[in-house]
C-alpha cells in the first residue's frame, strides 16, 4: 500500500499572487452572504418559496406544494401569503376543518381581505354550499383575474358534491376554453361522465388531462382505476407504472396489487402489498387524498386481508379484517370476508351468525334499488323522502359517503328539508367524538333541522 | 383428492369401442405447439334450423319476454346421431292472451346434417309460451324424455321409442301452472329414478305488468325483477309409475328465489345428489342432500349464495366441474352486468370460496349479461374450459345494444382462466348476439365438444369444434341398470400419468338447456392413460377398466361388482 503524503507547510505558504486571488474570493463570498442576508431579511426567500408553493398548487402537484411548504416553515421564512397558500392547499386536499383557522391567521397577518374573502367563497363552494355563494362566484368569474381557474374548480367540485352535475356542466366548457393547458376541467368532466356511466367518454377526458400534464396524479389514478374497473388490466397497469412515481404512492400501488390479482397472480399481489401494511395509516390516506379519492378506512388492510384469505391464511386474514372493522363496523364486504375466514378457522357458529347478519343487511339495502326505481320513474319530481331514506340506509348500514351524497341531493332539491338536516346532524355528531372538526357541520345541520329552514351563508364555515 | 384405496375387481364392462372416432380425420396432423380452441359456425351447411321468438312486437315490455329459450342435445331415437330440441317461445294476442309457439326437433343425420322432425315426432305444438327443456330417461326405458318449461305450465314429452313423443304432463301429474324457467333431473332419494327440480321465476302477469322507465323511444323498458315477487320452486318426486308427486315441502325446499338455473350434482362428495339453484337478484340456493332426499338449504353458510362481497347476484346459468384439478366439484355461475361471473372453489365439506377475482375470471369485464354456459375440455388439454352465451335482458341498454359477444375462457391450468376469442375474425365468437341457451355435444364423435347456442328472436347456431390439438380424448357413456339409466349422479374418474381427472354426470346445468349425457375427457399430449373408474349413484358400485390409449369411446353398463367401502 502506498502512502499519500500531504505537505501542509507548502499549502500554507502563500505567495503575494495567491494571496491577492484569495482576497478576491473572500470579497465575493462577503458580497454573496450580504446579498443572501438582504434577500432573507427583506423576505425574498419567503416570497420565492411562496411562488414555488403557488406554482405547485396551480399545477395541482400537492405533494410538491407540501414539500415547499414544509421547507419554508422549517426555514422559518413563512410570510402572510404562505398562510393563505397553506389554507388554499388544505382546502384542495379536503382538509377543510383546518382552513378557517388559517384564513383567520392570514387575515391577522395582513393579507389582502379581498383575497381572503375569495378563499372563503371557494371554501363554501367546495364544501357543497354553492347555493349560498353562487352569485358572488359568478361575479368573480365575470371579473376574471388570476383566480379564475380556482373559482371554476371550487364551483365544479361543490356542484359535484351535491349531485348538481348540470351546474358543473355549464362551468366546465368555459373553464376548458379559458385555461386550455389545465388538466383539471378534463378530470372533473371525466368524474361526471363516470358518474353518468359514460365510461368511454370519461376515459377520453382523462387521457386528455394526462396529455396536458403527465403528473396530474388524480387523472392518472382515475384513468387506471376506471380501466381496472373495465377489466382492461394491462392498460391500467401501464397507467400505474407512471402513477406509482408519486412520492406517496400507496393508492396506485394498492391498485397495482388489485390488477395482479385480476390476472390470477396472487403471490405477486401479496408481495406488492405486504410492505404497505406496516406503513403509517396517515401516509396511506394522504396518498388517496393526493389522487383525489379520499379514504377514511383501512384500504390496504382490507385488500391484504382478502388476499390472505384467498391464499388460505385465514388467521392473518381475520386479524387484518378485524382491524378494518374496528374502524368501520359497517364495512359489509370486510364483514363478509371475515365471516368466511371465521368459518375456515373452525368458528362455525360465529361465522354463521355473521353471514346471516350480512345477509340481513344486504336484504335491507335492496330497498335502495326500489327507491332508485321510484326516483327514475319521475325524475322531474324531487323525491325528497326517497332520497332521504336512501341516504339514511347508506349511513346506517354501508357507505357513509354515499349516504351523505344522497342527503345532500335531497337538500339540493329543497335546502330546508329538515329530515335530511337531522340525519346529517346525527351523522356528524357521531363523527365529532373522534374528529372534532365535524362539530361545526353537526351544529349547522342541527340548527337547520331544529330551527329556521335555511341558514345564511355566513353561518357556515366562515368564522 | 379422494383416492380409491381398494383394488377393484374388473367387472363387466361393455367396451363399445376404443378406436379413432373422427370421420373426417381432421386431427391427423398434430402440431407440436398447442393451439387455442377454434369453433366454426356450421349452421348453414348442416341445415340445422331453430329459432326462438318472444313476442316483443306486441310492445308490452313484459319481463316474460326477457327469459328467452334454451335447447337440448340428445339422441332421442338412439341412432347414435345427436339431435337438437328447442322450444320456440311464444307471443301475445291482443295484449290479453299468451300463446305458445311451435318447438323444434332436428334429427341428426350422418355427415353432420339435420332434418326437422318435430311434426312427425309429435312434439312441435306447444300449449304454452315456452322457455327451457330438460332431458332424461325418466322411466328408464332407454329413450330420452323431454320436459319443457314455460309460462302457463309444463309440457312433458314421453318418448314412445318409435321416433315419436306423447305429451303427458297432465297424466304424469306434472301440473304446474306457475312460470317455470330451468329444470333439472337427478335421483335425489336414491331409488334409481330421476326426480325433477323445476325453477320458478316471478309473479308477472298481464295484471302485474308495471310500466318501468327505460331509455327507449317511448322511455319504457322491461322491468327489473325486483318489481315482482319470487315464485317458489318445485321438486317432483318420480313415483316410478309414470307419475310424479310434488315433494317440495317434504324435501325441505325453501320459499322464494326467482330461480333461473339449476344443476344437480354431488357437491359434498357423499354419493348423493345435491342441488344448486341460480337465483336472479336473490341469494342462490345450495341444497345439501342427506341421502334420503331430505334437503337442507346451506347456500349462505356454504359460501355459494352470494358474491365475494356477500351480495346476491343476478344469476342465470350454472355449471359444475373440477376446474383446479383438486378432485372436488367446483361451481360456475353466470351473472348480470356490473357483476362478475361466479367461480366458487370447493374446499371440501361443502365449503366454497368465491375466487372469480383471483382466477382471472374478473378480467373478462363486467359488461356481460351471462346466460347459458358449458364447462368442457374444449381444447383437449386435460382441464375444463368455459363457454358462456351473453345477451341483455332489456330492450335499450345503456350502450344501446342488447347484443353481446359470447365469452370463451381457456383454463390455463389449475383453474386460472384467460379470455380468448376462438376462431377467426368474423366468426361466431367475434359476433354479437342476444344469447340465451347453450348446450354441448360431440356431434361427429371426433372427441371434441361442439356447441349449440340459442338466441332471442333469431336463429340458433351450431359451432363445430375444429381445434387443432395434440391432445386426445376419451368419451365415456353410461347405462345404468340399478341406478337411473342415464347414470345421472355418477362419478367418473380418469387416472393418468399426470394425475386424475374427475367428472360428475350432473343433471340440469347451463340455462334452460340440456347437454348430451356423455362425459368426454381430454388428455394432453405425452400423458398416459391408466384407468377409468365409474362410481354409480344408487348402487355405489365402482367399475374400472385399465386403459392404455385414449381417443376412444367407452360404455359402462352398471353391473355386479365390488362395493367400495371407502366411499366416505
Amino acid at each position: 500500500m502506498s502512502e499519500i503524503q500531504f505537505d501542509i507547510s507548502r499549502a500554507l505558504k502563500l505567495t503575494p499572487k495567491r494571496w491577492a486571488r484569495r482576497r478576491i474570493w473572500i470579497w465575493w463570498i462577503a458580497v454573496i452572504c450580504t446579498g443572501i442576508f438582504v434577500f432573507w431579511a427583506g423576505g425574498g426567500v419567503g416570497r420565492t418559496l411562496d411562488a414555488a408553493i403557488a406554482n405547485s398548487i396551480s399545477r395541482r402537484d400537492y405533494e410538491q406544494a407540501e414539500g415547499w411548504l414544509r421547507f419554508c416553515e422549517n426555514l422559518g421564512c413563512s410570510t402572510p401569503e404562505t398562510l393563505l397558500l397553506k389554507a388554499r392547499l388544505f382546502r384542495k386536499q379536503l382538509k377543510i376543518s383546518e382552513v378557517p383557522e388559517l384564513l383567520v391567521a392570514a387575515d391577522a397577518a395582513g393579507v389582502n381581505r379581498a383575497r381572503i374573502r375569495i378563499e372563503y367563497l371557494l371554501l363554501e363552494a367546495q364544501t357543497g354550499r354553492i347555493r349560498h355563494v353562487a352569485e358572488q362566484l359568478n361575479a368573480l368569474l365575470q371579473q376574471g383575474g388570476e383566480d379564475g381557474a380556482e373559482i371554476c374548480e371550487a364551483y365544479v367540485n361543490g356542484a359535484m358534491m351535491i349531485g348538481a352535475t348540470e351546474v358543473a356542466m355549464t362551468i366546465l366548457p368555459v373553464w376548458k376554453q379559458e385555461y386550455p393547458q389545465d388538466p383539471q376541467p378534463y378530470y372533473a368532466m371525466a368524474r361526471i361522465l363516470e358518474y353518468q356511466q359514460n365510461i368511454p367518454d370519461a376515459i377520453r377526458e382523462l387521457e386528455t388531462a394526462n396529455s396536458k400534464d403527465s403528473r396530474h396524479w388524480p387523472s392518472r389514478y382515475a384513468l387506471a382505476r376506471i380501466l381496472y374497473g373495465e377489466n382492461r388490466i394491462e392498460e391500467a397497469q401501464q397507467q400505474l407504472e407512471i402513477a406509482t412515481q408519486m412520492q406517496s404512492n400507496a393508492a396506485p400501488l394498492l391498485l397495482k396489487a388489485k390488477c395482479l390479482r385480476a390476472l390470477g397472480q396472487l403471490q405477486e399481489a401479496h408481495s406488492a402489498l405486504a410492505p404497505f401494511a406496516t406503513l403509517d395509516r396517515n401516509t396511506v390516506l394522504e396518498s388517496f387524498s393526493i389522487v383525489g379519492e379520499p379514504e377514511r378506512g383501512y384500504p390496504i388492510e382490507y385488500e391484504l386481508g382478502t388476499l390472505e384469505a384467498a391464499l388460505g391464511n385465514h388467521a392473518e386474514a381475520r386479524r387484518l379484517l378485524e382491524k378494518v372493522l374496528q374502524n368501520d363496523p359497517n364495512h359489509l364486504d370486510a364483514r363478509y370476508a371475515r365471516a368466511l375466514s371465521l368459518r375456515d378457522l373452525g368458528e362455525s357458529k360465529l361465522a354463521e351468525t355473521e353471514l346471516a347478519e350480512v345477509h340481513r343487511i344486504r336484504t335491507v339495502l335492496t330497498e335502495i334499488d326500489r327507491l332508485v326505481d321510484d326516483i327514475n320513474k319521475s325524475p322531474a319530481e324531487p323525491h325528497l323522502e326517497a332520497r332521504c331514506r336512501i341516504g339514511e340506509l347508506f349511513l346506517k348500514y354501508e357507505n357513509a359517503r354515499r349516504g351523505v351524497f344522497w342527503l345532500q341531493e335531497a337538500l339540493n332539491k329543497d335546502p330546508s328539508y329538515r329530515p335530511a338536516h337531522k340525519l346529517l346532524a346525527d351523522y356528524y355528531d357521531s363523527l365529532k367524538v373522534r374528529e372534532p372538526e365535524y362539530a361545526a357541520l353537526a351544529d349547522r345541520h342541527r340548527k337547520a333541522a331544529d330551527g329556521p329552514a335555511e341558514l345564511p351563508p355566513e353561518a357556515g364555515v366562515k368564522p | 383428492m379422494r383416492t380409491f384405496a381398494h383394488a377393484l375387481v374388473p367387472v363387466l364392462v361393455v367396451l363399445a369401442g376404443c378406436q379413432e372416432h373422427s370421420p373426417t380425420k381432421r386431427d391427423v396432423t398434430r402440431p407440436a405447439v398447442k393451439e387455442s380452441a377454434n369453433f366454426v359456425d356450421i349452421t348453414e351447411q348442416t341445415e340445422l334450423h331453430f329459432d326462438y321468438q318472444n313476442g316483443r312486437e306486441a310492445g308490452l315490455y313484459a319481463i316474460l319476454e326477457s327469459l328467452g329459450g334454451g335447447c337440448a342435445v340428445l339422441d332421442y331415437d338412439r341412432d347414435n346421431q345427436l339431435d337438437v330440441f328447442a322450444p320456440g317461445g311464444g307471443g301475445f294476442v291482443d295484449q290479453m292472451l299468451i300463446v305458445g309457439r311451435d318447438s323444434f326437433l332436428c334429427r341428426g343425420r350422418p355427415g353432420l346434417r339435420f332434418e326437422p322432425v318435430a311434426e312427425v315426432a309429435r312434439c312441435a305444438t306447444s300449449k304454452h309460451y315456452s322457455h327451457g327443456c330438460a332431458v332424461a330417461d325418466s322411466d328408464n326405458d332407454g329413450f330420452a324424455d323431454i320436459l319443457m318449461t314455460g309460462y302457463g305450465g309444463l309440457q312433458f314429452y314421453h318418448n314412445l321409442g318409435d321416433g315419436t313423443f306423447e305429451e303427458v304432463a297432465a297424466e304424469s301429474q306434472l301440473v304446474d301452472s306457475q312460470w317455470s324457467s330451468s329444470a333439472g333431473w337427478g335421483d335425489l332419494n336414491g331409488d334409481g329414478l330421476p326426480d325433477l327440480y323445476v325453477c320458478h321465476y316471478a309473479n308477472w302477469s298481464f295484471d302485474n305488468n308495471p310500466v318501468c322507465a327505460g331509455s327507449g323511444p317511448d322511455r319504457r323498458d322491461v322491468c327489473p325483477p325486483r318489481e315482482f315477487e319470487a315464485l317458489n320452486d318445485t321438486l317432483y318426486e318420480n313415483n316410478g309409475d309414470g307419475t310424479f308427486s310434488n315433494s317440495s315441502q317434504a324435501a325441505g325446499l325453501v320459499p322464494g328465489g326467482k330461480g333461473l338455473g339449476v344443476v344437480l350434482a354431488d357437491f359434498d362428495h357423499d354419493f348423493d345428489t345435491d342441488i344448486y339453484v341460480a337465483n336472479d337478484t336473490t341469494p342462490n340456493f345450495l341444497y345439501q342432500n342427506d341421502g334420503t332426499g331430505k334437503l337442507t338449504e346451506i347456500g349462505v353458510a356454504s359460501g355459494t349464495a352470494l358474491d365475494e362481497r356477500g351480495a346476491p347476484t343476478g344469476s342465470m346459468g350454472t355449471a359444475v366441474g373440477d376446474f383446479d384439478s383438486d378432485g372436488l366439484t367446483d361451481l360456475w355461475v353466470t351473472n348480470f352486468e356490473m357483476e362478475t361471473f361466479g367461480l366458487y372453489r370447493n374446499r371440501g365439506q361443502c365449503q366454497f370460496q368465491h375466487i372469480s377475482r383471483d382466477s382471472g375470471v374478473n378480467a373478462i369485464g363486467s359488461k356481460f349479461v351471462g346466460f347459458g354456459t358449458a364447462t368442457e375440455d374444449f381444447d383437449v388439454d386435460g382441464d375444463l374450459d368455459i363457454a358462456v352465451s351473453n345477451g341483455h335482458v332489456i330492450c335499450y341498454p345503456n350502450d344501446g345494444n342488447a347484443e353481446q359477444l359470447p365469452v370463451y375462457l381457456e383454463n390455463q391450468g389449475k383453474g386460472i382462466f384467460r379470455k380468448i376469442d376462438p376462431g377467426k375474425d368474423g366468426q361466431y365468437f367475434y359476433r354479437k348476439h342476444v344469447g340465451r341457451g347453450l348446450a354441448t355435444g360431440d356431434f361427429d364423435k371426433d372427441g371434441k365438444i361442439d356447441l349449440v347456442f340459442t338466441h332471442l328472436n333469431s336463429a340458433g347456431c351450431i359451432l363445430h369444434n375444429e381445434t387443432v390439438t395434440t391432445g386426445r380424448s376419451m368419451r365415456v357413456e353410461l347405462i345404468g341398470t340399478r341406478s337411473n339409466r342415464d347414470g345421472l349422479g355418477a362419478r367418473i374418474l380418469l387416472e393418468t400419468s399426470a394425475g386424475s381427472q374427475i367428472r360428475h354426470l350432473a343433471g340440469g346445468g347451463s340455462y334452460l338447456s340440456q347437454s348430451e349425457s356423455a362425459v368426454t375427457f381430454g388428455v394432453a399430449a405425452g400423458i398416459e392413460c391408466k384407468k377409468v373408474t365409474v362410481i354409480w349413484p344408487k348402487s355405489g358400485l365402482e367399475q374400472s377398466i385399465p386403459i392404455a390409449e385414449s381417443d376412444c369411446i367407452i360404455t359402462f353398463k352398471e353391473s355386479d361388482g365390488v362395493r367400495n367401502s371407502v366411499h366416505e
